[in-house]
């Protein structure tokens, strides 16, 4: 069976590494960080991952919101799962962030085990 | 018959002559009794004999009683005021050349107790066929009351309008009529509007003006003019005199100054009098910057508290994965190690946002400026920085003579210079050397100044970034994973200013950062 890939994207190195701890230790998903807009397209281009954890605010020409736009508008990639990660948990930070296409809005702090359910549920759904 | 034509009949003469007194006397007693009644002082001249009278009131106005003065032309003479002397006398002189028969002439008399009585002094003169005046009568009326409210009310009038000029809020004053009777210099510069413009319009001319010049989403409501009402209107910059700034490129997370909006921001008051000069007057006072403030402030909150949450987010990220699962002794290790990293981020951060406030709120007794040797400064700031460093990696060189002097708050100096000196190293991570100059100039207004220049030979900064190095929680695109709050630069850039020095930073992407500070070496003001 072929790893389920899961691509980070985040500006903030610790955000990154806790991420990949995470995920580390499971030998069925695949880990791949970003810590850019650009980057991440590059990795989503090259890499077409399964499930993408997206920080929103990031410096740069493109953040999260922009990612997902393009994740979500695009018929190669459109099915690709896609988590916001955003320290912003008002109720328009999170309609804003739902309106760019994301399947689910998580606010920071959050907890790493109940990201591993979501991928876990996930790949329970596409077997 | 020819000389008899030519000689006047004395007859004739002489019985013109008692005829005229006579008329004469009978008119300067109806006269006098007429101003007597007006409480009026009386005066009569008699040119052929030069004889005067002046009436008991006319004393009586000055304080004296009908005895006390003479009945003589220098009686009125002697008490007129110094200053209206000479043109009290001019008028006097200049009428009885004339052919006139009327005359008139304000003028201060002194008073028996030595205080000034405003004198409004009109006289008529009777003339002979030839012009020549015979005799001038007139009477003299107190105005010294009216003068005095006069004077206050020009007094008044000029103080007004001082402050309506030189006021820095705008105002505009509409008439009975609903025409524009005045603007202000200070309204037609926040609007951009000419004073010729505006005169003649009316009022719902100058709704429409307004409304052109604002901002869709806050226009101008003309609707809300009921008194005491306020509104604020945000004005275009487009149609202001005054340059609007460039945008800058947003490069960075956080940018404050990008949020500076393209319109002045004006709190518009009414106040509707039932006073008929002026029943309508608009208030105009410009919030812009109170505006900004507030908005910078807020926004300030917001993303202090969002870099207090990041690594607290890890931080509990990282404190779950260990109590919730099992790793080998190297992640662990790893893990916490992050941890401690992350709770070094987070004291930082919070040393760095009470410096700032601190030095915001600007408590001069918190701050002991004084003159210092700049040698002792700096040796005392790298054993304080030893202590967290490796000392070996800075190279200092001194410029200067080793007494040279600098007017500066020890603290707040050693504060700017440990947070160059440590950018310096964490911005190397090659391990290069950093090297700390101490040099003297004269600035572009000649001032002596001290500088301390900190040269690294680290990551270096694009030329795009440096401008928004001293903006708060900015972090340029190339640190990756140095750890820092981006508040440093910021708080350097504070204490430079509160010291009225200067920062310079010169840096080529990859090559390595010079920044200076320069202080002054004695108090300047």
């Amino acid at each position: 069976m072929a790893k389920t890939k899961i691509l980070v994207v985040d500006d903030n190195a610790q955000m990154r590494n806790l991420l990949r701890i995470t995920f580390n230790s499971y030998p069925q998903y695949a880990f791949f960080q970003a810590q850019s807009g650009q980057e991440a397209i590059d990795v989503i281009k090259a890499e077409h991952p399964d499930i993408i954890f997206l920080d929103v605010m990031m410096p740069g020409e493109l953040d999260g919101l922009n990612v997902c736009e393009f994740v979500k508008s695009s018929d190669e990639f459109k099915s690709i799962f896609v988590a916001l990660l955003s320290a912003k948990g008002q109720k328009e930070d999170i309609a804003t962030g739902l309106k760019s296409g994301a399947d689910k809005y998580i606010t920071k702090p959050f907890s790493p085990m109940a990201l591993l359910d979501i991928v876990a549920e996930i790949c329970a759904a596409k077997v | 018959m020819t000389t008899s034509a030519v000689l006047p009949d004395v007859e004739l003469l002489l019985s013109e002559n008692a005829r005229l007194r006579e008329e004469l006397q009978k008119s300067k007693t109806d006269f006098t009794k007429i101003f007597e009644q007006l409480n009026d002082g009386i005066w009569d001249w008699d040119l052929t004999d030069n004889s005067v009278y002046l009436s008991p009131r006319w004393k009586e106005m000055l304080g004296y009683t009908n005895d006390e003065l003479p009945n003589e032309f220098e009686t009125w003479s002697s008490l007129i005021h110094p200053d209206d002397f000479s043109l009290a006398m001019k008028t006097v002189e200049d009428f009885l050349k004339s052919n006139e028969t009327f005359y008139e002439s304000i003028h201060r008399l002194k008073q028996k107790n030595g205080q000034w009585t405003w004198i409004l002094d009109r006289g008529v003169a009777i003339r002979d066929a030839n012009n020549k005046p015979l005799r001038v009568y007139g009477a003299h009326t107190d105005i010294t009351k009216l003068h005095t409210t006069e004077e206050t009310l020009m007094q008044r009038e000029r103080e007004l309008n001082n402050i309506v000029s030189f006021s820095p809020d705008g105002i505009v004053t509409f008439n009975q009529e609903n025409f524009i009777s005045s603007v202000n210099p200070a309204f037609l510069k926040m609007t951009g509007f000419t004073h010729d413009e505006l005169l003649t319009l009316q009022k719902s001319e100058f709704d429409q003006k307004m409304l052109e010049i604002s901002e869709q989403t806050q226009p101008y409501q003309k609707s809300h003019l009921t008194h005491d009402n306020s509104q604020l209107i945000w004005i275009l910059k487009k149609y202001l005199p005054s340059e609007v700034p460039k945008v800058k490129k947003n490069l960075s997370k956080f940018n404050f100054k990008l949020r500076q909006q393209p319109y002045r921001v004006l709190k518009m008051t009414v106040y509707l009098s039932k006073d008929t000069v002026s029943p309508v007057i608009l208030y105009f006072r410009d919030v812009t910057l109170e505006t900004e403030m507030n908005q910078m402030k807020n926004e300030f909150l917001s993303v202090a508290a969002h870099e207090l949450r990041m690594p607290i987010a890890s931080i509990y990220g990282y404190s779950e994965l260990l109590i919730m699962r099992e790793f080998d002794d190297m992640t662990r290790k790893e893990i916490l190690q992050a941890v401690h990293g992350l709770c070094n981020s987070v004291v930082e951060l919070v040393n760095q946002l009470l410096d700032l406030a601190r030095i915001e709120a600007q408590c001069s007794n918190v701050f002991e400026f004084k003159r210092q040797p700049i040698t002792k400064l700096i040796k005392e700031t790298l054993a304080d920085f030893n202590i967290y460093n490796d000392f070996r990696k800075i190279e200092v060189h001194y410029f200067i003579d080793e007494f040279a002097k600098i007017y500066a708050d020890s603290d707040q100096f050693k504060r700017a210079l440990i947070n160059i000196l440590s950018n310096a190293i964490k911005y190397s991570p090659n391990g290069q050397n950093v090297e700390l100059e101490i040099r003297a100039r004269t600035n572009a207004s000649n001032d002596k100044q001290i500088g301390i220049v900190v040269k690294d030979k680290g990551i270096g900064i694009s030329t795009e970034n440096i401008e928004y190095i001293f903006d708060k929680f900015w972090r340029a695109d190339n640190v990756s994973d140095i750890i820092g709050s981006g508040l440093g630069m910021a708080l350097v850039k504070e204490i430079v200013d509160l010291h009225h020095g200067e920062i310079d930073v010169q840096s080529t992407l990859g090559k390595g950062t010079t920044v200076s500070l320069w202080f002054p070496t004695s108090h300047t003001t």
